[in-house]
């Protein structure tokens, strides 16, 4: 394996981690909070969480380059902050995958917050439990198969990306360049002996880590039974 | 001597609620009702966990909700024991984790262990509650209340989701448990059994409001309105078409009642009240129809010219007239109440014989 490519697979694990821990600082009080209130503004930020499912990657990615761009809010307040541009950094990358796997992140939780026993969370509140603690301690272990399933899509969908990182991250070998690029270019270049390597790398890289979820899943789903 | 009295209003889409209700310490009071009474909104907006629309909670010296003042104590400043219908268990915690939820670490150890042998739980204390019986379950979510020494225990329908057989035996149990407490108790039920048998007071409720309250046994005795009857178990309720000489007559006979003379109400007695003898002179005649085996007595079902039906407990030594024979019902008058229509003029409606 050249250093291109190892550079394009530590970049893609890198970025899926980033997203995933940052997805779950976002996702997590955003589906509290979507379980919890039904009130008519819910359905907005519902359909807004949802948009990315729907769109092409490349609608989203072109604002997103509008937006993240020297010209854009967000690049230039971050040339102004940090001093140098978003669009085709890492940080840039982040911020893309963030939007783009938010739905992966946010609908597994919700449902898994929606389906708890609404009862134990206020016999915690008798108890005296602080809504923080009754959080952690009787909502969080309640809904752990949710916080396992957003946990593995968001890291698995930022994996997979493709269309979005070409957008706004661009090709740069060891900043932006993710596996699914360094295939696309590969393939582009007729390396096809090279893209075959990467691929077929992804398909066992995926199937074990969906391998190994599912079956801790199983396990944990019957651990105090 | 612990106390709450709480006045609470309340308004959700077509229903209303409006009480006044008062606790006493070291005993049960009771809710009782149908479903959708009301019931269940009072023991939420006593533990915290709704608001009412107007009113205030007082618990002892401490305010616990004044709308008035903008008062609002959260439920875990409240101390209120809570056992729900259907327990909230947690699930991942074991039995000595969930009854030591509530208890401030420095006692935790102390108090787990305490309840955990009183509520003969030791031998479970280590195991999660998808392990344990239904009765098992039940005094958990019991002791998980307790063992915060809560200043309030409020029960909704505890004994709801247990076997017949169980029931009994854990209304004992219920019953010494809280013998000697210094706190209120409520009880939120609609079986008339479970309210006798623990319950001191009684708040009988219909549709948000209060029809009636008082000592168990005088409310159950002398219901002050059909309704109220109804709901504590008289099944024998008949309309009255008028009252002559202390002779209340009916399409379906006549029975002799206290009240001399009046116009047209309704009668009722409870069907342990109610006599049954082999056809002999009488004013109420009927036909006895079904005998339905009730454990310790029987219930026999009887039903006069017009139709309509009349239920009498008896109890094994009796020896019942046979299927389909005519008898005859009597009733010591001090056993009957008699309703002037005006009295019942709220139940009329919904009252169907």
């Amino acid at each position: 394996m050249d250093e291109a490519i190892l550079a394009a697979v530590i970049t893609t694990l890198r970025l899926a981690g980033t997203t995933t821990a940052i997805l779950f600082v976002i996702g997590v009080p955003l589906a509290w909070w979507l379980a919890q209130h039904g009130s008519r503004g819910k359905l907005a930020i519902e359909a807004i969480v949802a948009l990315p499912l729907v769109l092409p990657p490349t609608v989203l990615g072109f604002y997103l380059l509008i937006v993240l761009g020297p010209q854009g809010p967000l690049g230039d307040l971050w040339i102004n902050w940090l001093g140098h541009p978003l669009a085709f950094t890492f940080s840039g990358l982040v911020i893309a995958s963030c939007l783009y796997s938010l739905p992966f992140v946010v609908q597994p939780l919700q449902a898994a917050f929606e389906s708890l026993d609404r009862h134990t969370l206020e016999a915690a509140w008798t108890l005296g439990a602080s809504p923080w603690r009754a959080f952690w301690n009787i909502a969080v272990p309640q809904a752990r198969r949710g916080f396992l399933i957003a946990a593995v899509l968001g890291f698995a969908h930022t994996v997979g990306e493709f269309g979005v990182v070409l957008m706004v991250g661009g090709n740069i070998a060891g900043e932006t360049q993710v596996i699914s690029i360094a295939i696309y270019e590969q393939v582009e270049t007729l390396n096809y002996q090279a893209a075959h390597r990467l691929s077929a790398a992804m398909i066992v890289f995926s199937f074990i880590v969906l391998l190994a979820v599912y079956s801790w899943n199983r396990r944990q789903a019957g651990w105090w039974r | 001597m612990s106390h709450i009295q709480a006045a609470l209003a309340l308004q959700r889409g077509a229903f209303e609620l409006d009480v006044n209700i008062e606790l006493t310490a070291g005993a049960i009071t009771a809710l009782l009702g149908p479903s959708g009474s009301g019931k269940s909104t009072i023991l939420r907006a006593l533990a915290g966990l709704q608001t009412p629309t107007r009113g205030n909670i007082r618990h002892a010296e401490q305010t616990w909700c004044d709308t008035v003042r903008r008062i609002w104590l959260s439920p875990q400043r409240r101390r209120c024991g809570v056992v729900f219908q259907d327990y909230a268990l947690f699930d991942h915690y074991t039995v000595a984790q969930n009854i030591g939820y509530g208890v401030p670490a420095a006692q935790r150890q102390m108090q787990v262990n305490n309840w955990l042998e009183r509520l003969d739980l030791v031998r479970v204390a280590g195991h999660y509650p998808a392990q344990l019986s239904g009765g098992q379950r039940q005094r958990v979510a019991l002791g998980r209340a307790l063992a915060m020494e809560p200043q309030l225990l409020l029960l909704d329908e505890p004994f709801s989701a247990v076997d017949f057989a169980l029931r009994h035996r854990l209304r004992v149990e219920l019953r010494e448990l809280v013998e000697r407490t210094q706190f209120p108790i409520l009880l939120v039920s609609h079986d008339l059994d479970e309210v006798r048998q623990l319950a001191a007071q009684v708040y009988v409720l219909d549709d948000g409001r209060v029809l009636q309250s008082g000592v168990v046994e005088e409310v159950f005795a002398q219901p002050a309105t059909l309704r109220v009857a109804e709901i504590v178990g008289w099944k024998n309720l008949l309309p009255v078409k008028h009252l002559r000489a202390g002779i209340a007559y009916g399409a379906w006979g006549a029975l002799a009642v206290h009240a001399r003379e009046g116009r047209g109400g309704w009668v009722g007695v409870r069907p342990e009240h109610l006599t049954i003898a082999a056809a002999s002179p009488g004013l109420l005649h009927a036909t006895l129809r079904h005998i339905t085996d009730l454990g310790p007595v029987r219930e026999l079902t009887c039903v006069t010219a017009d139709g309509t039906h009349l239920y009498v407990l008896q109890t094994w030594r009796f020896v019942v007239p046979r299927l389909g024979e005519t008898v005859v019902l009597s009733a010591a008058p001090e056993h009957l109440r008699y309703w002037q229509e005006d009295e019942h003029f709220m139940i009329a409606e919904t009252h169907t014989i």
